[in-house]
């Protein structure tokens, strides 16, 4: 028996020594730009593992999404086709937008139909990203590999001498972990945290980085653990940007710890590194409070049990190559100037307090209230500025995440990170810790209860499990809802129709807020928030055959049906 | 078999639940002891495929496939090779689509056709258009398997779940593993493997 044992040990050290030893190649995510973006949801399957092979989700992709490439200014056009067995949503993670728009729990999309929203982009350049939001299936979907980055560029970030060559010295690098059942699939339930690591989906990953400063734009895409990210030699580097943007100078550190949901964007200096050099960028999460950092428990086994608990390991493996022309050899001093808000500034202070988690294992809640699809919690005046603490008494820590606007972290029980002192739309709130955030609620009021943001602990387990609260942005007290139908709202001409159908308003003054398109049979085909008719509709792709158009108009939000005939 | 063979068997059968994997590959129950109603659904060369009149099959591989299905997708080639071994053995093929062919375009009657076609199934295809088959044997993926044997004119399942393990085609399992040990009079030795693939939404 102990020969069988220690021939199975030297078998398994063997296996992982070799494990240890091989790479593969960090995939970088193709870009896409301009100012319409067509994203594809759709089942895949890939080769993780030998066997069979792991049904994955992907947009454009097997796994993962492409990185859209936005400029400051654009009004951007979404086109999402959902090609997925399931409904889902896409969420526009840290962008500023109209709460119809946003992508969350309520802009359900069908599968089969198209999604297609639009907004300018009004915010500073940033690293944003986007991932299903779709209540009690974010972690499903965000497991399965749906997700990608978005890069906000602007005139002033461009002035900058950064590194900005997408792929060669600025990478993204998204990191999560996965758990496999026996037969290879992902585990979507019941199981928090993954055995493997994955950076954009590369497990062992390595990338070859110049020799000079390059700049890595690092996102938590993690269903519930965090990160403590750091170098192999210990070295500084230096935090550029945070979830919504420059900071004012970039800040020195050799740690950071990367919650669910956030971003850093940081400056690491390969110049004095020799040509064939490796330097790893690893995970230090060994020795991290079990009681209130996601990953730091001990178990190996169970729903809260990983390979990689409480361990230190590896993200990126990087092999220094030679310097590219034009290289960044310094850090700039000065990045931006934001003018931060303070306590001063809030003309409403509110408390938002964890809830739950007890007995171990219960479910936790915000304000003792699980998630209500139909509730509104908050409600927000346009252009107030605001001051919110978050109190976490309960056993565990969480990652707090608000829709529609950044904020500004004040304080926190423990002291501020000095890298946490950017614009930010997920804060990390340890347990017996409260943090307060001031933000200014400006430019989107919609009072509509059937499209609200969110705000919510951005661990998919727990969001799925209802620590999630809803918010309006209102100038207005309510909308009335379902006031007299107006069978005379819209018209359709010509009916039947072949290539352009005319959509008019006899009353000009009440634009459309939604319109739905669907299939005689009630399939809903496209879906499409204050959309644009000046130009009709196009439905020459259009099959022959009955359809029904319906139409949800701004003033009085009832909503109108009407048939049409496609020859 | 003795006695205690076949009560270990049957304790085997009954007694496999399969725990759930999130969402996926989900097993609710063994169903090796359900009894199959005979049932009647159309098949894309437009006639009507009937169990009850399955005389010389000593079975039947029911295997529940789609059109839109990656998972599925992968597998019709294996579906064709083992119609092509088995079918002659008295354990024929027949695919059933249980998809809501109202919710998905792509699964309808007409696009089934398509896909048998370009497919090129040696077996039959059948649209189980209000999901009443794949209710009652409350399928949960695409695709999913039954191994349907006959005795004293009825069917009851020998094997449920994964078409096979997706290692090489000279590694027995699942279907091949059961059908082979059915033919050669054996008790089926893994009756149950986690299916994964597409959820199968039942319309309301």
């Amino acid at each position: 028996m102990k020969t069988n044992l220690l021939i199975l040990c030297t078998l398994l050290l063997s296996v992982g020594a070799a494990m240890g030893q091989t790479y593969n190649d960090l995939w970088i995510p193709d870009t896409l730009s301009g100012t319409r973006f067509n994203l594809e949801l759709k089942d895949t399957l890939r080769q993780f593992r030998s066997g069979t092979k792991t049904i994955t989700g992907g947009i454009n992709h097997d796994f993962w999404g492409p990185t859209l490439m936005m400029n400051k200014g654009d009004t951007v056009r979404m086109f999402v086709r959902n090609k997925l067995n399931d409904s889902s949503t896409v969420h526009w993670h840290g962008m500023h937008l109209p709460a119809v728009m946003d992508g969350g729990p309520h802009q359900i999309i069908p599968p089969g139909t198209l999604w297609s929203p639009y907004w300018k982009i009004m915010q500073k350049a940033a690293t944003l990203w986007y991932h299903p939001h779709l209540h009690e299936m974010a972690q499903k979907q965000v497991t399965l590999g749906l997700g990608g980055f978005i890069y906000i560029r602007d005139a002033e970030e461009r002035a900058l001498n950064l590194p900005r060559t997408y792929g060669l010295d600025d990478i993204p690098m998204a990191i999560g972990s996965r758990k496999f059942s026996g037969n290879n699939q992902f585990l979507t339930a019941n199981a928090a945290y993954g055995d493997y690591v994955f950076v954009n989906g590369t497990e062992n990953a390595k990338v070859s980085l110049p020799k000079q400063y390059v700049r890595l734009r690092l996102l938590n895409s993690d269903i519930a653990r965090g990160y403590n990210v750091g170098f192999s030699d210990n070295r500084n580097f230096y935090v550029i940007a945070t979830d919504g943007g420059l900071v004012n100078a970039p800040i020195q550190t050799n740690r950071v710890i990367l919650m669910i949901g956030e971003r850093v964007e940081i400056l690491v200096d390969l110049s004095n590194d020799a040509v064939g050099a490796t330097l790893d960028l690893n995970a230090y999460n060994s020795g991290q409070n079990q009681l209130s950092f996601p990953g730091a428990e001990n178990q190996t086994q169970g729903q809260f049990g990983s390979l990689l608990n409480n361990r230190d390991f590896n993200l990126v493996r990087i092999n220094v190559s030679a310097q590219t022309a034009n290289p960044v050899l310094t850090v700039p001093t000065t990045l931006t100037n934001n003018v931060y808000w303070t306590a001063a500034n809030a003309t409403v202070n509110r408390t938002i307090r964890v809830t739950g988690g007890q007995p171990p294992g219960g479910l936790f809640t915000l304000d003792n209230r699980a998630y209500g699809f139909n509730r509104i919690d908050q409600t927000v005046n346009l252009d107030a500025t605001e001051k919110w603490t978050i109190t976490n008494n309960q056993v565990f820590g969480h990652a707090f995440h608000i829709h529609d606007i950044e904020f500004k972290i004040i304080s926190r029980t423990s002291g501020l990170k000095t890298y946490e002192n950017g614009w930010k739309d997920v804060v990390y709130i340890p347990r017996n810790e409260s943090i307060s955030f001031v933000a200014k609620f400006d430019d989107f009021a919609d009072s509509d209860p059937d499209h609200p943001y969110m705000y919510h602990c951005h661990l998919a387990n727990h969001e799925d499990e209802g620590m999630m609260g809803q918010f309006l942005v209102t100038t207005t007290t309510a909308i009335p809802r379902e006031l007299a139908a107006a069978d005379n709202y819209f018209e359709l001409s010509p009916n039947p129709v072949s290539e352009r159908l005319n959509v008019t308003f006899p009353d000009p003054s009440n634009t459309p807020y939604y319109l739905i398109l669907r299939a005689a049979n009630g399939r809903t085909i496209m879906m499409s928030p204050k959309p644009i008719l000046t130009n009709g509709l196009d439905v020459s792709g259009l099959p022959a055959g009955v359809y029904i158009l319906q139409i949800r108009d701004t003033k009085n939000r009832s909503w109108t049906t009407k048939r049409f005939v496609k020859q | 078999m003795q006695l205690r063979s076949w009560i270990a068997f049957y304790i085997l059968l009954t007694g496999l639940l399969i725990s759930s994997v999130g969402g996926y590959s989900q097993i609710p129950n063994s169903k090796s002891k359900i009894l199959i109603g005979d049932f009647r659904l159309r098949d894309v060369n437009g006639s009507f495929y009937d169990l009850s009149e399955s005389h010389n099959a000593k079975g039947v591989i029911l295997v529940f496939i789609c059109n839109h299905c990656p998972m599925a997708r992968s597998y019709y080639g294996t579906l064709n090779s083992l119609q092509a071994r088995f079918g002659k053995l008295g354990y024929p093929v027949i695919a059933i689509n249980p998809m809501d062919s109202v919710q998905y375009e792509e699964e309808s009657w007409d696009q089934m056709r398509l896909v048998a076609k370009s497919c090129k199934f040696n077996f039959p295809y059948l649209q189980d258009i209000n999901q009443v088959v794949a209710q009652r044997l409350k399928v949960s993926y695409t695709p999913e398997a039954f191994v349907l044997t006959k005795a004293m004119k009825l069917w009851t399942v020998s094997y449920h779940g994964a078409i096979d393990d997706g290692l090489s085609s000279k590694h027995k399992s699942g279907i091949d593993k059961a059908v082979s040990e059915l033919l050669s009079h054996k008790p089926v030795s893994m009756p149950n493997m986690p299916a994964a693939g597409c959820a199968v939404y039942y319309r309301k």
